[in-house]
């Protein structure tokens, strides 16, 4: 038998001394993994209000007890810390094959405190731990950080790393692994956490097993499960999420001219996912310990030579394209690309400039803020330059790597109707027009307006989750039940988060009795569904206390004047607008919160947190 | 009568009638309408729900038609002919990141 799982190094870069600790079964019981664990250890670490980007703000970087086991779509790992963005609790969470990588140097998760006085890389290799000088990485975008550290430490390492977006602070630069296939920990800002501390890249190689307490009965537990999995998925291996922009479209979910249009029919036909297999596919992308592949693998149009780079996402096709009007397929590709380059959010820079040309558009912006830069609708060109600006701090650039809110702020007059954000953040690209329960999960997610917080419109249109309750589709404009839904699913979401399990395993049919087996055969636990659902409750109600302390309360639990007010008629969504505010009464009713959106002490003690 | 062949991707809520296709299926008329009437008379409601919008009753516009592996656009589906031996596919995708 060898190690058990709850093994993390903790790192001082101001020192650059580095110690094991071992998670007490008690805690990982409560909490694990992930961000759930990450949130918990913050808040034994952290007293008091330190800003994000204090050299006293740690960065976790976590794996779950099923990264990189026999478990079918397990090979991803989690960032998280306070958020830059927002400054409230930030995470973001990521496949690709750094996760499992590291399990194997026989670590589940590294925190980094402090700041190094000089740019470096942590690695992570048979064990050894060392602090490299990286000045020679600075200021290099993420496919040539992973091309020179493969080169210096060989082919087989797995690198995690910030590219110059990430080093200049901007508020929502990402983290990223996997070089050019570009798979990204992009919400909440944590690239520039991570570039906070001086440090550049996170490099892990090892030889030691997963522990796997009980790997026959595993192995017997998937082996009806995959095949079936895999049926459920099939739509995902054909078209990757990119299949998802023409459906989108048509039922009004797809971001259009910056939230203000809901049709786009024939354009959206352009930068499909069926066009992308037609047109530029090589081949699938899979994630480690993944059978379904949904990542794409395209051709380097930013870099021609590049023969391999990762194809843009639904999100990004979505936030940089129809939401910005580009509908040129390779010009989308192409900004994509751009943005894994310079390690910046491709939802949140979409967003920016989609906000920016209506900005331009209505005169709040012009030659004194853009110099001779022209940002007409769906001019690919000049999106390209502002990004450049705004990865690089320059200009104009500088104000909007602040984030959208705070752009607004600056720039006055109206700016702030056209900024579709929340907290500083912006919306992914599904509409709370076109599903009610999203108003919900955008507004009181714990990160943030993130989809992938509870994923709950999932519910509102082909899918269920008997075990917690949804046993039939719910109508999508209905606030009915919505509120019971969306504190269900954010509970489960949050027990995927800390498992570091892909959320599609839920299209796919896992479910809690699932869960509850694997951990009993990876950790030895014996835990019940209700259990596995208190944890994701608990990981939940952790992360809003610390944001709590931060300030959050009901004046944060929002959404923009856009989604909430202005309709998009002429979309699949029609007249509809989510009623939200009595579904935010609900909600709270259902959390356990009192009317300003703060836990009680009652829910505090029920989930002994 | 024609017999055609028929798969659903996409539907994790039917997958246990239409697990990975495609499914031999006879067909009482000749279009993608008739079809869709055909599934849910044959299968029940939770075919019916799972092509359906509940709001308009008609075919969930989500949904994507394929015929022999090439998408249709959503204007064509009600009129769009089908014939003998062809391979329709219902597809759906739900999740995006």
């Amino acid at each position: 038998m060898g190690r058990k799982y709850g093994r993390v190094l903790m790192v001082n870069l101001g020192d650059r001394t580095s110690r094991t600790m071992e998670i007490d079964p008690v805690v990982l019981k409560k909490y694990i993994g992930g961000p759930g664990l990450s949130a918990y250890l913050y808040s034994q670490l952290v007293k008091g209000d330190i800003p994000a980007l204090d050299p006293a703000s740690p960065f976790f970087i976590m794996t779950g007890p099923l990264t990189g086991t026999a478990v079918a779509l397990s090979g991803r790992h989690g960032v998280a810390g306070r958020s830059p963005l927002t400054g409230f609790w930030g995470e973001a969470s990521v496949g690709g094959h750094w996760g499992r990588e590291l399990r194997r140097t026989g670590y589940d998760g590294i925190v980094l405190t402090g700041r190094s006085k000089r740019p470096i890389s942590l690695s992570i290799l048979d064990g050894k731990i060392e602090f490299r000088e990286a000045g020679h990485l600075w200021g290099k975008d993420c496919f040539e950080v992973d091309s020179m550290l493969k080169k210096d430490l060989g082919g087989k390492v797995q690198v995690c790393s910030i590219g110059p977006a990430g080093e200049k602070l901007v508020k929502f630069a990402g983290v990223f692994t996997d070089g050019p296939h570009a798979r990204v920990a992009a919400r909440c800002g944590l690239g520039a956490l991570m570039g906070s501390k001086n440090v550049k890249a996170v490099v892990v190689q090892g030889e030691e097993e997963i522990p796997v307490e009980d790997a026959a009965s595993l192995r017997a537990s998937l082996k009806d499960l995959v095949q079936s999995l895999t049926g459920k998925l099939k739509g995902l291996s054909t078209f990757g999420t990119p299949g998802l922009v023409v459906p989108c479209e048509a039922i009004g979910d797809l971001p259009v001219r910056n939230w203000s249009k809901g049709k786009w029919t024939g354009e959206a036909a352009k930068i499909s996912g069926q066009v992308m297999n037609e047109k530029f596919l090589k081949k699938q992308f899979f994630c480690a310990g993944c059978p379904v592949g949904c990542g794409r693998t395209v051709g380097g149009i930013l870099d021609p030579s590049l023969e391999e780079t990762g194809g843009a996402e639904y999100e990004t096709l979505a936030m940089l394209g129809s939401n910005c009007l580009i509908d040129s397929l390779p010009a989308v590709l192409r900004l994509n690309e751009l943005t894994n380059r310079l390690g910046i959010d491709s939802i949140e820079t979409g967003a920016m400039v989609a906000f920016s040309m209506e900005l331009f558009e209505k005169g709040l912006i012009g030659p004194k803020e853009l110099g001779s830069l022209s940002l007409n609708w769906g001019n690919a060109e000049g999106a390209e330059a502002l990004i450049r600006m705004i990865a690089a701090r320059e200009g104009f650039g500088d104000l909007l790597a602040e984030g959208m809110m705070v752009a607004a702020g600056r720039i006055g007059g109206m700016a702030m109707e056209y900024a579709v954000q929340a907290n500083n953040m912006a919306l992914p690209a599904h509409d709370p027009r076109a599903y009610a329960s999203l108003a919900l999960g955008y507004s009181t997610s714990d990160h943030g307006p993130a989809h992938t917080d509870s994923f709950s419109f999932w519910f509102e249109r082909g899918t269920t989750f008997p075990e917690i309750g949804i046993d039939k589709v719910m109508d999508r404009f209905q606030s009915e039940g919505k509120a019971e839904m969306v504190v269900n699913v954010q509970n489960v979401m949050n027990l995927w988060e800390n498992l570091a399990l892909c959320k599609f395993t839920v299209i796919g049919g896992v479910q809690l009795q699932h869960i509850r087996s694997w951990l009993k055969d990876i950790c030895g636990w014996d835990l019940s569904v209700g259990d596995l659902i208190e944890v994701g409750e608990r990981c939940f109600n952790l992360k809003r206390k610390l944001s709590v302390g931060w300030g959050i309360s009901r004046k944060n639990d929002t959404l923009p004047l856009r989604v909430l007010t202005h309709r998009v008629s002429d979309g699949g969504a029609g007249n509809h607008l989510p009623p939200f505010n009595i579904m935010l009464a609900d909600y709270y009713e259902k959390r356990g919160w009192n009317k300003e959106g703060i836990p009680t002490e009652e829910t505090f003690n029920r989930l002994q947190i | 009568m024609m017999k055609i062949g028929i798969e659903f991707i996409g539907f994790p809520v039917i997958y246990d009638l239409f697990p990975e296709g495609p499914h031999p299926f006879t067909l009482s008329g000749e279009t993608v309408a008739q079809l869709v009437l055909d599934v849910i008379s044959r299968n029940g409601s939770r075919i019916q729900e799972a092509l359906l919008d509940p709001g308009t009753g008609e075919l969930d516009p989500a949904i994507q038609i394929g015929i022999n592996g090439k998408f249709i656009s959503r204007d064509q589906i009600p009129r769009q002919k089908i014939e003998d031996g062809d391979k329709v596919t219902f597809f759906r995708l739900l999740a995006g990141g």
